[in-house]
């Protein structure tokens, strides 16, 4: 099974088009990898991969100098598309082949990344409203249905804890500050805290601010009671959350 | 509390409210500007004094700019 369509994966790379099968020896063929790998960071990650979990499991293979590659998992998979990729390239005279490639399982990796994407959701609100609770794959195949408090309440927990550590982070520096300078000016005051806020935990306080503005902007438009229990769907198909809130029924 | 830094700082005559507000909304805007570009990782200012000294110098602008306003009308 060819890995890259008929114009071969230099085409993909704005390059001329890979001589087919090997006509190169073994030691050229290394020799270009090796020099490929040399030449780019992201191969030398993928060389990396190679020596560390699956250097047994690629060979090449005398007749027809063509990589057989046993794939254990899709990443696996992703990597040695790269590492094929950077080979041709540099005008290796070699194709491709995977002699067994494990079917990738795509419905469990988008489960997980749904998964994943909803316990962010639900966790994310420190110390507020406990989710009421949780994934249950069951309810659909395409969906997942998790039952949240409203996601304004999420937003304003958020918000809440940035404004009490902001509000921390202004009393600290109130005292910090020289008596004298805080009654000259203010202004003095106001630049402290901005400049703290630009490294650090105050810097991530700053991208949580301005964050929480733009979602709560945008999740206004829902007009949502607060005690409005909403159900909250993931696409599958997408796995991502944002959009897909709705009112029950 | 921008009100109050802008209040703060001395001028030569009574203070006008409408030119408290306006310097207030200067002060916040070009804060937010600051903070924003702290937030995409493009930070210019290098210290708190750097910072104090182009509020004083925007609150002064902003005065100067209010008195030619008011004059002209």
């Amino acid at each position: 099974m060819r890995l890259w369509p008929a114009g071969g994966c230099s085409s993909l790379l704005g390059t001329s088009r890979t001589p087919g099968w090997g006509a190169l020896p073994r030691r050229d063929i290394a020799a270009g990898i090796h020099a490929a790998l040399l030449v780019d960071a992201l191969g030398a990650v993928a060389a990396r991969l190679m020596r560390r979990q699956v250097s047994d499991q690629c060979r090449l293979a005398p007749p027809d100098y063509c990589w057989l590659v046993r794939t254990t998992s899709p990443l696996f998979g992703s990597w040695f598309t790269l590492f094929v990729s950077l080979g041709a390239a540099v005008g290796l005279g070699y194709t491709a082949r995977v002699a067994m490639k494990r079917k990738p399982n795509v419905e469990e990796r988008r489960r997980v990344l749904c998964d994943a994407r909803l316990r962010s959701l639900l966790w994310r609100a420190p110390g507020t409203h406990t989710p009421q609770g949780g994934t249950t794959g069951g309810a659909s195949r395409r969906h997942y249905v998790v039952v949240l408090s409203d996601p304004l309440c999420v937003i304003a927990g958020n918000s809440r804890a940035v404004a009490e550590l902001d509000a921390a982070e202004f009393e600290a520096v109130t005292r910090q500050l020289p008596q004298s300078e805080t009654a000259t000016t203010t202004l003095a005051l106001l630049a402290q805290i901005v400049m703290r806020s630009a490294s650090g935990v105050g810097l991530d306080r700053s991208r949580a601010r301005y964050e929480l503005a733009f979602h709560s902007r945008r999740d206004a438009c829902y007009d949502v009671p607060s005690r409005t229990t909403l159900r909250v769907r993931c696409i599958e198909r997408t796995g991502c959350c944002a959009g897909a809130v709705r009112r029950p029924g | 509390m921008s009100e109050q830094a802008v209040a703060q700082v001395p001028s030569d005559g009574p203070v006008d409210p409408a030119l408290v507000e306006e310097q207030a909304y200067a002060v916040t805007t070009f804060l937010n500007g600051v903070m924003v570009r702290q937030v995409i990782g493009d930070p210019r200012l290098e210290t708190a004094e750097e910072l104090t000294r182009l509020l004083h110098a925007l609150v002064a602008g902003v005065a100067a700019s209010h008195h030619v306003h008011a004059s002209q009308v």
